[in-house]
């Protein structure tokens, strides 16, 4: 018979703004559970606290369905405490490591926690169909074509100014794009957000930005996206969250 | 009618979320350990998410989401 079991290693889950005492997360952390209804765990260094799961690594199916639940268990602690997540599958041997992992990046860890206290992550996708706003834009404001004389209506000719209008066009896909940048990022002035925005992502995602907001500013965010909407019915706004700040972490581990 | 648009919905936001579990967040260098086996299927997410994109298009067009499924040949199984 063997009695040898797999070594159980830390699943580190979010590292925590606590400032009160540790017995108190504690008891928060013993009324919640982790991937697989396993325990939680605190371990703490100062102001800062990372919350774990005991694993065996060998045994840990890292599949679509776990990593859903890693981010439930994320989201759960997140309506008690300022947390950074972790990435999912981040593992250490032993709760001392993580101990010293919190000692040796405290500063960096209180630093982002404070940027990112009582604040939302908010997701917003702005989907449409390049081609068809395109045709939508030749239709309403033409580009000007410049006609061909005899002697330049030879097939190079005919090629190049059809690229011309090709260039012309993508180029107001562009200015289009800015457009709508624009207006969002004039919203997000006001609300003094925190943004990374990308524009023409792909061939169907004109915007794809993050936001991070105050937790009271959630409801002005959300009108200003639907205004948005009614202003341009023609592509689609997609807005997601409340996250907690995954896209807002910047920490330099040592 | 729009039940396709509901799915839409729940196949971003899933795909939203694994984006930011694998991609996002505090990352231990040199301690990230596993690997994620079935990482295909988010990539079946954004074709399917794609997909539901063009569906709303149609749905806004008018088709019925009967039509919008004959003529794209999909199902809602996700």
């Amino acid at each position: 018979m063997n009695f040898n079991k797999p070594p159980m290693e830390k699943l580190i889950y979010a590292i925590l703004l606590n400032k009160s005492e540790t017995d108190n997360l504690q008891q928060v952390l013993s009324g919640m559970a982790g991937i697989d209804k396993t325990a939680l765990n605190p371990i703490s260094f100062g102001q800062i606290s990372a919350v774990y799961g005991n694993f065996s690594k060998s045994d840990f199916a890292a599949n679509q369905a776990v990593a859903i639940a890693f981010a439930g268990v994320i989201d759960e602690v997140a309506k008690h405490y300022t947390l950074l997540p972790m990435r999912f599958g981040s593992f250490m041997k032993t709760s001392d490591d993580i101990a010293k992992m919190l000692e040796q990046n405290h500063d960096g860890f209180l630093q982002n926690l404070e940027k990112v206290e009582n604040k939302f992550e908010f997701g917003l996708k702005v989907f449409g169909d390049s081609t068809k706003i395109q045709e939508h834009l030749k239709a309403t404001t033409p580009v000007e074509e410049k006609p061909l004389s005899e002697n330049e209506g030879s097939k190079f000719k005919i090629y190049v100014n059809k690229k011309l209008q090709a260039h012309r066009l993508e180029e107001r896909l562009l200015t289009f794009a800015d457009t709508i940048v624009a207006e969002i990022t004039q919203y997000l002035k006001q609300m003094e957000a925190t943004s990374k925005i990308r524009k023409m992502a792909s061939e169907y995602i004109l915007v794809d930005g993050v936001f991070l907001i105050k937790k009271n500013q959630q409801q002005q965010l959300v009108d200003a996206i639907g205004a948005l909407q009614k202003q341009y019915p023609e592509i689609k706004f997609v807005l997601t969250g409340p996250w907690p700040p995954y896209n807002f972490v910047e920490v330099k581990l040592k | 009618m729009y039940d396709n648009v509901v799915d839409s919905s729940r196949d971003m936001t899933l795909l939203e979320v694994l984006d930011r579990v694998l991609n996002k967040g505090v990352i231990l260098v040199g301690d990230l350990v596993i690997s994620v086996a079935d990482i295909d299927l988010v990539y079946v997410g954004v074709k399917l998410m794609l997909s539901s994109v063009e569906t709303m298009e149609q749905l806004k067009d008018g088709k019925t989401p009967a039509e919008v499924k004959r003529i794209a040949g999909t199902s809602d199984e996700f």
